[in-house]
């Protein structure tokens, strides 16, 4: 896979035959998702449970909708995207494995070679923690922006927008130069767990003895979440503080997707209004969505609708919402030439040896 | 001129060059002028070329002319005559012309004459119809109005009468039917009672026999005689008592057959008397009748009276229709007759007038055969001058083109030596010519070398463009392991 030859910015795809086997990941903060040259792609829920009770001294570990089904005296522990200390490092390195493990992916293969998404906006320092993690864990690995990993994946040319709608945030990139890896982007702090917050507090306000979590709102979401003409069938158990009633929240759920969508909608106009004129056109039409709540139905039309006031635009959903990045980054592992992977294989030698 | 020469510099001399460019295919303007000189003059047969020495056929043309200036005296005689002619011609037609419009004139006078005379006849017509109409006025409308109004009551009337005399008629052969039934019953009648009077008669006879019988034989009882019957072996008193029982037996029987008979009597009284009655009631009813009839009959008459009358009237108006459809008919006649005149008299008129016009178109024919001679003899005389004109034109044509002959003799002097110059221009355009087809082969060769240079050029690029896309490609890749290694410092 790879851009178009006109764009005079990717070459055709090669898939070596070295042996080696190469690695795209998204480490999200709600899900992690991986693609392999082999052709096995999954994601996992970024989460791991640790029980520490005092009657079983050893330290029980579960990763993933495992961690989600262990007993209430577990703690829960969602991995935040930020390695603080060396137990983080530990966390997420055993939270890797295990995914990689659970999908017989040995982890220790001398021919491992990963290429890592990463936001846009994360930090040197944080990069370096992660870089180095991910090169104890496989033979080379590098840190690309996640964006251009899209971009990578579906070849897509200057003047197209990637509105990449998280669990935590929304980036919303603009594909302004032939050179992909310069991409302009917009954070916006409204995403899918604003949309769960929002379930939750109109909940409260019409049953405010009801005790859902953001979890609960978050199946909910998944199940009911949409963004067209109020259904009639969302009628969901609510649990109250001494019962539960069968009502339909139907409206709820469509209030707080809205109430998030149009914060995706203000911070597109946004960055249209901030583009260069002459790029305004080719941005509108060339809008492509991605991330987990681009997976609610018919947000696609409502941005699209919304769009109209401003001239209009054209929404893309051929991005998949959970494996995109992983599927751009496996690509750039695949095509990475096996002179750079042993460059930077010969320096990462030469740095232990300094250490 | 340099063989090098042969850019944008010699397409300027060669253009300059068209100024002057002689022409070998050009005719000798001589000629021209010679093919177009005879057409100027209509009178000439052909065209004459202008040979220097054929002058014989000039001179000839000259004594024609000469010869046409001379009219011979024979000729003069006959125009002179012909005039006469015409002149006596001239003078007939004169007088044929003044007859001609004397008799137009009485032939106006015949027409106003005739007008005038349909004028009369309208005018009679008219008054006839209108006193046909005055005819028919004399009778007033309401009077035989009135009288047919009478005449369709009469006939109502009549009808009715009619009517009720087949009424009449039809009640009268019933009763006559009834009377004659009544009649047959009465004879019938008649002839039983008349039966019935014989009957009693011999009753009355028989019973006569038997009292005188009676009376003898009481006489003799009362003389006391024994009484000797006819009947033996029979005593008296027996004999006596069968023939009293016999006698009232007899009686009885008589007695019952005169009660019949008087009942028959009285029926046949009743039937009489009923007959009688009706008799008396027809009698009645033929009277009525006769009084009826003799009532119609006054009525009748005056009816019939009052029809004869009316059928005089209308005979009458039939005769005074008759004796106007005659006389319209005579006047119809007449007025067929004037129209037959005037057919006539217009039929003479034309007749007169085609003759005239005949008159007048031979005239005519006569004159313009004249004037046709004459015109011949002007256009005759007209030819002759021209002619003279004419050969007095030629004359100075020839001197003109033999003045213009030298000149363009000089001018061919003039272009020989022009031509002359002009070929040695060609022999050296036809050198550069040379030179440039030599030029030529050495492009060809040329561009043939520039193709396979293209040809490379182009694959280089290729190459260039693959190791481009190949350096893009690694550039990124390289920006991105350029990146990473500056993390991992």
């Amino acid at each position: 896979m790879g851009m178009d030859k006109n764009s005079g910015i990717y070459m055709d795809d090669f898939v070596s035959n070295d042996g080696c086997l190469y690695l795209g990941i998204d480490a999200g903060v709600f899900t992690t998702s991986i693609c392999t040259s082999d052709g096995k792609s999954f994601s996992e829920r970024s989460i791991a449970a640790y029980s520490s009770s005092v009657d079983n001294p050893e330290e029980k570990v579960l990763f993933g909708d495992k961690a989600l089904e262990a007993e209430n005296e577990t703690i829960k522990e969602f991995l935040r995207g930020e390695i603080k200390n060396e137990d983080d490092i530990c966390r997420f390195t055993d939270f890797l494995r295990h995914v990689l493990n659970e999908r017989d992916i040995d982890a220790d293969n001398e021919n491992i070679y990963a290429i890592i998404g990463v936001d846009c906006d994360t930090d040197i320092a944080y990069k370096k923690k992660l870089l180095k993690l991910y090169n104890e864990i496989f033979t080379g690995a590098m840190l690309v922006d996640e964006m251009f990993c899209i971009a990578y994946n579906k070849s897509l040319q200057k003047g197209s927008m990637i509105v990449d709608m998280g669990y935590t945030k929304t980036d919303i990139c603009t594909i302004t130069e032939e050179k992909s890896q310069k991409i302009d982007h917009l954070t916006l702090s409204c995403a899918g767990k604003d949309i769960d917050n929002e379930i939750v507090k109109l909940v409260n306000e019409r049953w405010p003895d009801s005790q859902i979590t953001e979890e609960v709102a978050r199946k909910w979401k998944e199940e009911h979440g949409h963004l067209f003409e109020p259904l009639d069938s969302c009628v969901v158990d609510i649990l109250l503080e001494n019962r539960t009633v069968m009502e339909s929240i139907a409206d709820e759920i469509q209030i707080a997707c809205e109430f998030v969508a149009t914060d995706i909608v203000s911070g597109i106009t946004r960055v249209l209004s901030d583009a260069d004129p002459s790029m305004r056109e080719s941005l509108r039409n060339n809008i492509h969505l991605f991330g987990g709540t681009s997976a609610l139905p018919g947000i696609d039309n409502y941005i699209e609708n919304e769009l109209k006031e401003v001239g209009g635009g054209k929404i893309f959903t051929d991005l998949d919402p959970f494996l995109g990045v992983s599927e751009g980054a496996l690509e750039i592992a695949k095509n990475m030439p096996t002179e750079f992977w042993k460059q930077l294989d010969t320096e990462k030698q030469n740095k232990e040896l300094i250490v | 001129m340099n063989s090098l020469n042969w850019s944008g510099e010699h397409k300027k001399e060669a253009k300059s060059s068209k100024v002057f460019t002689p022409n070998i295919y050009r005719k000798p303007i001589v000629k021209d002028n010679q093919d177009k000189e005879p057409k100027k003059d209509a009178s000439f047969s052909g065209p004459i070329s202008y040979v220097p020495g054929n002058r014989s056929t000039s001179k000839e043309e000259e004594e024609d002319q000469e010869s046409a200036y001379k009219v011979p005296a024979s000729d003069l005689n006959e125009l002179m005559e012909k005039e006469s002619v015409l002149s006596e011609i001239k003078k007939r037609y004169e007088a044929e012309i003044k007859e001609y419009e004397e008799k137009q004139k009485d032939l106006d006078e015949l027409k106003s004459k005739f007008s005038e005379q349909e004028k009369e006849l309208r005018n009679k017509c008219a008054i006839l119809n209108s006193a046909a109409k005055k005819a028919e006025k004399i009778v007033p409308a309401e009077q035989e109005e009135e009288l047919e109004a009478e005449i369709a009551e009469l006939e109502k009337r009549r009808s009715e009468f009619t009517k009720q005399m087949e009424e009449f008629k039809k009640s009268k052969t019933e009763y006559e039917k009834e009377f004659a039934e009544y009649t047959e019953k009465m004879e019938q009648l008649s002839s039983m009672r008349s039966d019935y009077e014989a009957e009693f008669e011999e009753y009355n006879k028989k019973r006569s026999e038997l009292d005188e019988k009676c009376r003898e034989l009481e006489e003799k009882l009362v003389s006391g005689e024994e009484i000797s019957l006819e009947i033996n072996d029979i005593t008296c008193s027996a004999a006596i008592e069968t023939i009293r029982s016999g006698y009232y037996n007899e009686l009885k029987e008589l007695n019952r057959k005169r009660a019949d008979i008087q009942t028959k009597k009285s029926e046949l009284e009743d039937e009489e008397s009923f007959l009688i009655s009706k008799r008396s009631s027809i009698e009645e009813i033929k009277e009525h009748i006769h009084k009826e009839l003799t009532d119609l009959g006054p009525k009748a008459e005056e009816l019939e009276r009052s029809i004869a009358e009316y059928e005089q009237r209308v005979n009458a108006h039939k005769e005074n229709e008759t004796a106007l459809q005659n006389k319209i008919q005579a006047l119809e006649k007449r007025r067929s007759e004037l129209k037959d005149e005037e057919e006539k008299l217009i039929s003479e008129h034309e007749e007169s007038v085609k003759r005239h016009q005949e008159k007048e178109s031979e005239l005519q024919d006569e004159m313009e055969a004249l004037s046709r001679r004459k015109s011949e003899l002007e256009t005759e005389n007209e030819n002759i001058r021209s002619k003279r004109e004419a050969n007095s034109k030629i004359e100075e044509d020839m001197k003109k083109t033999r003045a213009e002959m030298e000149d363009k003799k000089k001018e061919l002097e003039e272009m020989i030596q022009k031509t002359n110059e002009e070929i040695g221009v060609h022999i050296t355009i036809h050198r550069q010519h040379l030179d440039i087809k030599k030029l030529n082969s050495k492009l060809d060769k040329q561009a043939i070398y520039i193709q396979s240079l293209e040809k490379s050029v182009n694959e280089l690029e290729r190459k260039l463009e693959d190791t481009m896309c190949n350096v893009k490609k690694n550039e990124v890749f390289s920006h991105i392991l350029k990146q990473n290694l500056k993390i991992m410092e």
